[in-house]
């Protein structure tokens, strides 16, 4: 059999693609940005479907609504952070947190960032500390366990909203709580938890609302909506501070525990976020108007400043990582296990494969 | 902590000769501010001076700044400014600190050799923190130890016995010069004769004040019983008209006073070889130059300029040819040694002029101290350390002016071992020939723009003000560094008002009051 003639690859620095890929990928992007579709999507495994919800629309029919700045008043946000202290491949150890900042006055007033949280885990140990996270987030035992594929993860966002129901419960009438992320659940925490998050609010007269850094809402063949509306702002109405609802379909009303939106929360923000706002003691408009306030910090131009400053309060920085893997080994070290047999328990050979 | 004010933040490096500290974003540090550091493990306190302040933020992103300098000024641009939220929290200062060095646990004074406590607290510095420095400054104060833009309850200033080891006052014009001077100037008359001054006034600020609520030495309490008067031109009263012998006038002081190329060197060799102690006034009279430079075989042109030049000092009305009437150079000489202070008002007098009368005056007046170094040792050792004060000194002490005959020079050589020191004021120590700036003992250095005066002073200053060239350059009027021997470490010192120290100063006790019967002559 003939030997197939070698291709041409482009040298793309040091390193090589295999040649036309660069313009195919290209071209693919700007014909889904060109042409993406008929229909808005909210990625499966949100809204307990188990399935993408796909509604009919267009991201230019959405509204574009200017949001006025308004004073913030009291405002808590939520955040979480968290790492990997050992991976033992059968099992993990993970250190996690959630922290709060309480904002109000014009300031944070109160930033409460605990120390890290500690958890070995694996098979059974692992189904029976998520049972007990997730009975504490229902308030009855779940009828199911999620997959959990990094448990460290689903720590950590249980840990949030240990925090989100503990700070809504301290709450007083009239205060914000954001929280960092939709207020859908989603695969690791169930809808049943932001219910309750969401009754508890509305109880106590407290608005909730979430904002995503990384959205998952799609148009058509999987464009990125904020980044279609926040070109589209840009084009039509410039350094304005702007929302677009979301949730115009009557289902997500019946889904959904408030609407979604895409804001621009400053004139020259050079982002868009997707942000959720519960049914509550305030309109959308004004929790928008809330947010908008909170989002001329020049540090972090249109995203609001608490949930900035929780980010920073939760986490946990590579020194920190360090720092608590050492301290891990030290602590095993304590505890009778040898250097050698440390060294074979968290031996990665993708290390030594990449430092060859 | 009993004052929040005082607390600046934590030291967090850097090494023995520099030191780091974070400080909090609404600290108002200064250039030049004075700090101290605790450090209870070892009973020390370390004192320190800022020399830079810088920003830092806790952002992990090195552009961080820069990025949201840019996002302020975007909602600037787009009408919409923005607000930095909780700037205490994020953001702070950060300061480079000189260390001066420690007090130990037994209150001594230590040069900087070992390292601050890590994460020590920086606090503002008490009068106590700089106690061992009252026993090093001296008699002669002018001012309080500074600290940045504040001052600290300390009076600074020199050992009265250092003016022999000359001084230097540099500064731009505005810096206050002529202020410290008459502080200084006034210090000596208040010491009684235990020193004295011999101040060449080419302005007459300094005796009369310089204009408007401007006070000068005249209206110190001690000018009467202390001070003495020359004018070169008639000043009433107040002053006595200076009269100096032609005679007197050297070549070394017509070299010191005026720039001479060396055909008229030659020249004036050759008239002094014919014409003796007369030649000045036989240059100036003389009607036919062209004969006289035949007769001296030189060039006529040349002797033209010896000429007006003669012509010109025999014009001056202090110089006398009337040999009947005896320089009052030596009676302003004897008044010295008795601790008076003399004030030559210069003000009717060219530059060169009154360079000429310095000059004849400082000749006579160290030649007559060294003449008693060698003949009586008891009587020198009872003169007053006598300070010469000249203004422009460049004018005289500059590498150009390096010859054997000009007296400054040689001042600044030989004047300690005879008791006579030279204020050299200047606003161009750069012109000043840098051996001859190494004499200088103590240096009082104001604000000064030009690098190239910085750079000469820190080459010469006997404290190292490498780290000081911002504060320098910053220095606002009446503040100064003061550098000797005696200091530790280069004095930040803030002068005090003329005006103001004149309040502080008690004059001679007044007589006593007349007793009651005193009017009934004296009894049978």
């Amino acid at each position: 059999m003939a030997t197939p003639a070698p291709q041409a690859d482009e040298l793309v620095g040091a390193d090589r693609v295999a040649l036309g890929r660069l313009e195919a990928a290209a071209s693919y992007v700007v014909e889904l940005l060109r042409d993406p579709g008929g229909e808005i999507r909210v990625v499966g495994g949100q809204l307990d479907l188990g399935s993408d919800v796909v509604v009919p629309g267009h991201p230019d029919d959405l509204a574009l609504e200017p949001v006025e700045g308004l004073d913030p008043g009291t405002v808590w946000a939520i955040d979480g952070g968290s790492c990997v202290v050992a991976d033992g491949r059968a099992f993990q150890v993970a250190a996690f947190r959630a922290a709060r900042v309480r904002f109000a006055g014009g300031g944070i007033r109160a930033v409460d960032a605990p120390a890290l949280d500690l958890q070995a885990l694996s098979g059974p140990s692992l189904d029976a500390a998520a049972r007990d996270a997730l009975a504490e987030l229902l308030g009855h035992p779940p009828e199911t366990l999620p997959e959990l594929k990094r448990p460290v993860d689903a720590f950590r966002e249980w840990a949030e909203w240990r925090t989100v129901l503990a700070t809504i419960a301290e709450a007083a009438a009239g205060d914000l709580v954001l929280v960092d992320g939709s207020l859908h659940g989603g695969p690791l925490v169930p809808g049943d938890v932001v219910r309750r998050a969401h009754a508890l609010a509305v109880e106590r007269d407290v608005s909730l609302a979430g904002v995503v850094k990384a959205s998952t809402l799609y148009w058509g063949r999987n464009a990125p909506l904020v980044t279609l509306l926040k070109r589209r702002g840009d084009r039509e109405l410039g350094r304005e501070t702007w929302a677009a609802r979301i949730s115009t379909d009557p289902i997500f009303g019946r889904l959904y525990v408030g609407d979604i939106f895409v804001a621009h929360l400053a004139p020259t923000a050079p982002y868009a976020f997707r942000v959720d706002v519960a049914r509550g003691p305030a309109e959308p408009t004004a929790i928008l108007g809330r947010l908008a306030g909170l989002s001329r910090d020049p540090a972090f131009v249109g995203y609001p400043y608490p949930l900035a400053r929780a980010h920073q309060a939760a986490r946990v920085t590579g020194y920190a990582v360090a720092d608590v893997r050492r301290a891990f080994r030290a602590a095993l070290a304590r505890q009778g296990l040898s250097d050698d047999d440390v060294e074979v328990l968290f031996q990665d050979f993708h290390e030594i494969l990449n430092r060859s | 902590m009993s004052d929040p004010l005082a607390y600046k933040g934590r030291i967090f490096g850097r090494s023995v000769l520099e030191a780091a500290f974070r400080s909090f974003y609404g600290s108002d540090l200064f250039l030049g501010e004075l700090l101290a550091a605790e450090d209870p493990d070892r009973a020390r306190r370390f004192l320190f001076r800022v020399i830079q302040v810088t920003y830092g933020s806790d952002s992990a992103d090195p552009g961080w700044a820069e990025r949201t300098a840019g996002a302020y000024m975007s909602g600037d641009v787009a009408g919409s400014p923005y607000t930095l939220h909780d700037p205490e929290q994020r953001i702070y200062k950060v300061a480079t600190c000189q260390p001066l060095g420690y007090i130990d646990a037994g209150g001594a004074f230590r040069k900087p050799k070992s390292l601050p406590a890590q994460f020590a607290r920086v606090t503002a510095p008490t009068p106590e923190d700089f106690a061992f420095l009252r026993e090093r400054m001296g008699d002669l104060t002018i001012g309080l130890l500074r600290s940045g833009e504040d001052t600290i309850d300390l009076e600074v200033g020199i050992r009265g016995d250092t003016i022999t080891s000359h001084v230097g006052v540099f500064a731009t014009t505005g810096m206050g010069k002529s202020n410290l001077m008459k502080v200084l100037a006034g210090q000596i008359l208040a010491s009684q004769g235990r020193y004295a001054c011999l101040l060449f006034d080419p302005h007459g600020e300094y005796l009369e004040g310089g204009g408007g609520l401007r006070r000068g030495l005249r209206h110190h309490p001690w000018a009467a019983d202390r001070l003495k008067v020359y004018a070169t031109r008639a000043a009433g009263a107040g002053a006595t008209a200076l009269r100096l012998a032609l005679s007197e006038i050297t070549q070394g002081d017509l070299q010191t006073a005026y720039q001479w190329s060396h055909a008229q060197e030659d020249a004036i060799w050759r008239l002094v070889r014919y014409y003796g102690e007369d030649w000045i006034v036989t240059v100036g009279e003389e009607q036919d130059v062209p004969a006289l430079a035949e007769q001296l075989s030189v060039a006529t042109s040349t002797l033209q300029v010896i000429q007006r030049r003669a012509q010109r000092i025999l014009e001056m009305p202090c110089i006398s040819r009337d040999l009947s009437q005896p320089s009052l150079s030596e009676r302003i000489v004897e008044e010295l040694t008795d601790g008076y202070s003399v004030l030559v008002d210069t003000s009717g007098l060219s530059w060169m002029e009154e360079i000429l009368v310095a000059s004849v005056i400082t000749r006579r007046l160290l030649e007559t101290y060294a003449q008693l170094y060698q003949s009586d040792r008891d009587l020198f050792d009872r003169l007053p350390p006598t300070l010469v004060a000249l203004e422009e000194a460049q004018r005289v002490l500059a590498r150009a002016q390096r010859n054997d005959e000009n007296v400054f020079p040689r001042l600044a050589r030989e004047g300690r071992k005879f008791k006579v020191g030279l204020c050299a004021v200047s606003q161009q120590p750069k012109l000043i020939d840098d051996e001859l700036l190494s004499q200088f003992n103590t240096f009082f250095i104001l604000g000064l723009a030009d690098e190239r005066d910085r750079s000469i002073l820190r080459g010469s200053s006997k404290q190292d003000v490498s780290d000081l060239g911002p504060e320098i350059q910053t220095l606002m009027p009446g503040e100064a560094i003061i550098t000797n021997l005696e200091a530790p470490f280069a004095l930040p010192a803030r002068v005090s008002l003329y005006e103001e120290y004149l309040k502080s100063v008690a004059g001679p006790s007044p007589m006593p009051p007349v007793p009651p019967d005193a009017g009934g002559g004296f009894v049978e």
